[in-house]
């Protein structure tokens, strides 16, 4: 009921109504809107993905990723080049201060790599993150080498994401929390003002030395958090807005072809697969293949992902989104939509009068946890549907408690690496389903191997026996969805993480 | 009266001391906190590791003990995601919530006490049915569609008021309209029939019989003893004003206590949730104590029951 009062409201915002002027440039300052409040404006505290739009304008990484080509460019370090497999050299870039004024050094990266070290600190996802940092040495004042315990040919993401430098004063002076209220960075902006999970103000740092990304143009950020996608489509409408950064599709599409508004759609590195418990012991039917390859096959993905996602996400035919690293969409079989193939696989595991099967799924899942229970019912096999909140699936999923589950998996500029998203289900832990040692030691192998050639060769194997064995259900990745204002020049980024810094005034 | 006040107060404790244990166990129970804090990608060791660390591994009754213990002290914990502690994240916005709380109900009383006069002195006539028709429409609508529905006219075809935030008093018109039209319907109501009661009173009749004028009969004798109810209502208003702004707020991003709580809602923030229901259970105690209070020191007969 609820929901369909919201549709009705959006509706009438959107119906009938005038518009008005945009938001112009007249004061420079660019209006953006998000929905959800960030923990930390920096990224080592967080690695949420909310905290990447400030962390990435704040602050300067030593490396950094091309929003256009995903390309790792040079930044606070003017080169790096890896000495062997554990160890990398950086040569950092001079004539570089702070937005305090402090001369940035080799003292900063050292301080800053010390802190990520010191697992007492308790940064968000330090262990995993961090823990292969095994040793950082200044060479000189302009030269730093940082040694890994393990190789990590995925150490790169990690530079060009969460690594931001501090400055070594500032911060052992105030304490590394300083960066949650009054972060210091050598970024393209400074932050003015904070309302914690209200409203930031940001001003363009007119000393920026431009490297791997142009200064900024525009004077000033205002970023907004407004919860309501309704309220947020009536401030575009009432053009109060010049960029919103929230919206699903569905969302947007209501916006589109509306006088002043632009709707952009980008790629997203997060995939959701259909998780199912090949391993499971005693009576268990997901144990057999041909039951998992009927419902492999029985479930229409391209024609789900458009109806329910959108026409712009792409359905899934191996475990990895297209948008990621090392992800390989030519694997045989590609398990397509084939009806009879299903009903002939179940009725050869011995299910031809059919299947009770249970599914879980985090309550914002339902509607597509409801369309595989649609298609699944074409083959005789009954879907219990239990959706629940996300804490609650994901507790019951790590204990081993998953029958069928839809998982939602990859976020941060470290997802845009398909070792990220094979993480933690085929290692032969507790949220690994499958537990097949080939699969364990292929991915082990790949997270450590320097040579993309033979990581290729290793996620090929690991992709095809995946869909030979019908472990998971690929589904579909996510769209990142941009709605700007005609004020703006908004170059839309191959990841779903936006550099604010690179919007510009439209001519 | 003293011991009705003991009684009354022992009560109070029990309930709130109730709702904290529920509210405790509820959340607790909603799932694995540390998973959903340690982040997506965290590994099995960091989730227990930080289950450890928080005490989330102790039994349910020690930790809702220590949990207890701390907050007698005045000590409600660190948010879990910012780790500012919860006393500062409501007294950086009670502030903004209590404002349009007590506006919301200034302007509730403002418009529901004439509309239940006018209806009580007009009673069965279309004037009685179109405000009982208005009050009943006003308890129909969520607030949250309500609110688009202002911000769609007032906000996005006329421009005349800001659609969301907090920064002027113009951004207050609409939520506080959204609120007061939330505790209208049953203001009016409770206005008009304490008014027909007082209405058909002896006192009233002699008023009348000696020729009082219509406008002193009512100031002076029918609105007096017709209010009183009215004030024990608004007492319980307020504390659902205060504890019901979460949609509101939400709607209207405004950076209250209501959205404060939406938000650790949806990232199972433990120590604000719990903060909060205590919140607004002392709220609901207190008014309703003082209701009660304010009853039994106006009829003695409830005293000795």
């Amino acid at each position: 009921m609820n929901q369909i009062l919201k549709n009705l409201s959006v509706l009438a915002l959107c119906t009938g109504l005038p518009m008005g002027a945009w938001a112009d440039a007249s004061d420079d300052t660019l209006h953006v809107a998000v929905a959800r409040e960030t923990d930390f404006i920096d990224p080592i505290h967080t690695s949420s993905a909310d905290g990447d739009l400030f962390a990435t304008i704040l602050y300067d990484t030593l490396i950094y990723v091309d929003r256009a080509t995903r390309e790792f460019k040079p930044a606070l370090a003017e080169s790096w080049s890896w000495l062997d497999d554990t160890t990398v050299e950086f040569r950092l870039r001079e004539g570089i201060t702070f937005h305090n004024g402090e001369a940035f050094n080799a003292d900063d990266v050292v301080y800053t790599f010390g802190l990520l070290m010191d697992m007492n600190n308790g940064f968000r996802q330090q262990q995993q993150d961090f823990g292969n940092i095994a040793e950082v040495t200044k060479v000189d004042d302009w030269t730093v080498r940082v040694r890994l315990s393990q190789p990590q040919p995925t150490f790169e993401n990690l530079l060009a994401s969460r690594i931001a430098i501090w400055p070594d004063d500032y911060t052992s002076a105030n304490g590394h929390m300083i960066h949650a209220t009054a972060p210091v960075g050598t970024g393209p902006y400074r932050l003015d003002s904070l309302q914690a999970g209200s409203v930031y103000t940001l001003s363009a740092n007119a000393d920026y030395a431009a490297h791997a990304r142009p200064a900024p143009t525009i004077g000033h950020i205002e970023v907004r958090v407004i919860p309501e996608i309704q309220t947020q489509i009536a401030e575009v409408m009432a053009g109060q807005l010049d960029l919103a950064l929230s919206f699903s599709p569905g969302d947007a599409q209501m916006l589109e072809g509306m006088p002043g508004v632009s709707v952009q759609y980008g790629p997203a590195t997060r995939m959701y697969f259909l998780s199912m418990d090949a391993a499971g012991e005693g009576e268990n039917p997901l144990a057999d293949r041909r039951v998992r390859q009927a419902i492999t096959w029985a479930i229409n993905r391209p024609e789900m992902t458009a109806a329910l996602i959108s026409p712009s996400a792409p359905a899934l035919t191996s475990q990895c989104n297209p948008a990621q690293n090392f992800c390989l969409t030519d694997i045989e079989p590609a398990n397509g939509y084939d009806l009879e193939a299903a009903r002939a696989a179940l009725a050869e595991a011995g299910h031809a009068e059919g299947l009770d099967l249970r599914l879980m799924a985090e309550a914002s899942l339902r509607p597509v946890a409801e369309a595989i229970q649609g298609y699944l019912s074409q083959i005789g096999i009954r879907l219990a549907i239990d959706t629940m909140p996300l804490p609650a699936w994901r507790t019951a999923y790590i204990n081993g408690e998953s029958q069928m589950s839809i998982v939602g998996w990859g976020s941060g500029v470290t997802s845009a690496d398909v070792s990220n998203t094979l993480g933690i289900f085929f290692n032969g832990s507790s949220t690994d389903y499958v537990q097949d040692p080939d699969l364990i030691a292929w991915t082990a192998e790949a997270r450590q191997s320097m040579d993309p050639a033979r990581r290729t060769e290793l996620y090929r194997q690991v992709y095809t026996r995946i869909n030979e064995e019908a472990y998971v259900v690929p589904l579909y990745g996510v769209v990142a969805t941009y709605v700007t204002s005609e004020d703006v020049d908004f170059p839309v980024p191959v990841m779903d993480f936006p550099d604010l810094s690179l919007v510009r005034w439209a001519e | 009266m003293l011991i009705y006040l003991r009684d009354k107060l022992a009560l109070s404790v029990l309930v709130l001391l109730t709702v904290s244990l529920i509210g405790f166990a509820l959340l607790r129970l909603s799932g694995d906190l540390a998973a959903s804090l340690a982040g997506e990608n965290a590994s099995l060791e960091e989730i227990a590791a930080l289950r450890h660390s928080l005490g989330l591994d102790r039994s349910l009754i020690v930790q809702y003990g220590a949990w207890l213990a701390d907050a007698l002290r005045g000590d409600l914990g660190a948010s879990f995601f910012t780790h500012e502690p919860v006393s500062r994240l409501f007294l950086d916005r009670i502030g903004v919530t209590a404002t349009m709380a007590g506006l919301a109900l200034v302007v509730a009383l403002a418009l529901s006490l004439p509309l239940g006069v006018i209806a009580a002195l007009r009673p069965n006539t279309w004037i009685d049915r179109a405000i009982s028709a208005l009050a009943l429409s006003g308890q129909a609508m969520p607030g949250f569609w309500l609110g688009l529905m202002l911000i769609s006219f007032f906000g996005v075809t006329l421009r005349w008021l800001p659609i969301s935030g907090s920064s002027t008093p113009a951004h207050f018109v609409l939520p506080v309209a959204v609120l007061a039209l939330g505790a209208v319907p049953a203001l009016t109501r409770l206005m008009r029939s304490g008014m027909l009661d007082v209405l058909e009173q002896d006192y009233i009749r002699t008023a009348r019989s000696k020729g009082l004028p219509v406008t002193l009969i009512m100031l002076r004798h029918a609105m007096r003893n017709a209010l009183l109810p009215v004030v024990s209502l608004s007492a319980v208003q307020l504390g659902a004003l205060l504890g019901g702004s979460v949609i509101v707020e939400t709607v209207f991003a405004i950076e209250g206590i209501g959205l404060l709580t939406y938000r650790s809602i949806q990232r199972n923030d433990f120590p604000v949730v719990q903060a909060m229901l205590v919140f607004v259970s002392v709220c609901y105690v207190a008014l309703t104590l003082l209701a009660d209070l304010l009853n039994a020191w106006l009829d003695p007969r409830l005293r000795e029951a």
